[in-house]
């Protein structure tokens, strides 16, 4: 018979060590796949781009219009790999199919009577979340010394990620949420 | 913008003006679409964009800061005959 004993319980990590911790991950597997070369670097943009399009459709139903996946993945892989991979299919092409398949499916589909601001909003989710990745690509196979280039636009965002996150759990700013907390005096008044 | 500067004047051997200014526009940009993302998780009412990365959100909340600077400093570093 086993008993269970409330009072022991594992120490909880403190959330700036989890965040590190996270972190560190999330970063060693970004610079394994700038390090495992240019495959690596196509399946690190598949991957994160892929995520950050779900997150997406997501974000955008909380301001509206919830941009339709079957606009967003196809528009948003596209202009991912449009300057390396896909170099050779036209953006004109593209862009004019997504204007007239786009807005011609949102006369039949569910969800019409807002179909333009759906549309637009997985026209801008596409962009928005291809277009950096594309550009990191061509960095990346850039010459001379496209892999530095690469790396070091990430570490010095990663670095100013980090100084951010520094500043928000330093104790100052967490005195300074605590000033700004109401107290109960300020709640009756 | 400091790893920037180091990394891009030291090791590909360009002149530091020119890390200096890569470095700039790499300081602005992340803050600009760092700015982005918060403005969209505010229009959303949502404190976080998923809870994928523990402690940190989701991924686009890593990678807001990181959407924009490549695309000034592939146009920059185009411009300025440094990378072809």
């Amino acid at each position: 018979m086993t008993t269970h004993n409330p009072a022991v319980t594992r120490p909880k990590p403190s959330p700036l060590m989890v965040r590190i911790l996270s972190g560190s991950i999330f970063l060693a597997v970004v610079i394994a796949g700038v390090y495992a070369g240019i495959y690596g670097v196509y399946a690190l943009v598949i991957i994160l781009a892929g995520l950050a399009l779900w997150e997406f459709i997501g974000l955008s139903e909380g301001m509206g219009s919830r941009a339709p996946a079957w606009l967003l993945f196809p528009l948003g892989a596209f202009f991912a790999f449009s300057g390396t991979v896909l170099k050779a299919v036209d953006v004109n092409l593209v862009l004019a199919l997504a204007l007239v398949g786009g807005l011609a499916a949102f006369l039949v589909v569910p969800g019409r009577r807002q179909g333009l601001g759906r549309w637009a909003m997985g026209l801008a989710g596409a962009l928005y979340i291809g277009m950096p990745f594309n550009y990191y690509l061509l960095l990346y196979t850039s010459k001379p010394s496209g892999f530095v280039w690469t790396l070091f636009t990430i570490l010095a965002d990663c670095w100013l990620a980090a100084a951010s996150a520094v500043i928000r759990f330093s104790p100052r700013s967490a005195r300074t949420r605590r000033s700004r907390a109401p107290s109960p005096a300020s709640s009756l008044r | 913008m400091i790893v920037t500067f180091i990394g891009v004047s030291l090791i590909v051997g360009v002149p530091p003006v020119y890390g200096i200014l890569i470095g700039a526009l790499v300081g602005v940009s992340a803050l600009v679409g760092d700015l982005v993302e918060s403005q969209m998780k505010r229009i959303a009412e949502v404190k976080d964009s998923s809870h994928l990365i523990p402690g940190h959100g989701g991924v686009l909340d890593r990678l807001d800061s990181i959407l924009f600077p490549p695309i000034l400093v592939y146009f920059a570093a185009t411009m300025l005959h440094l990378i072809h």
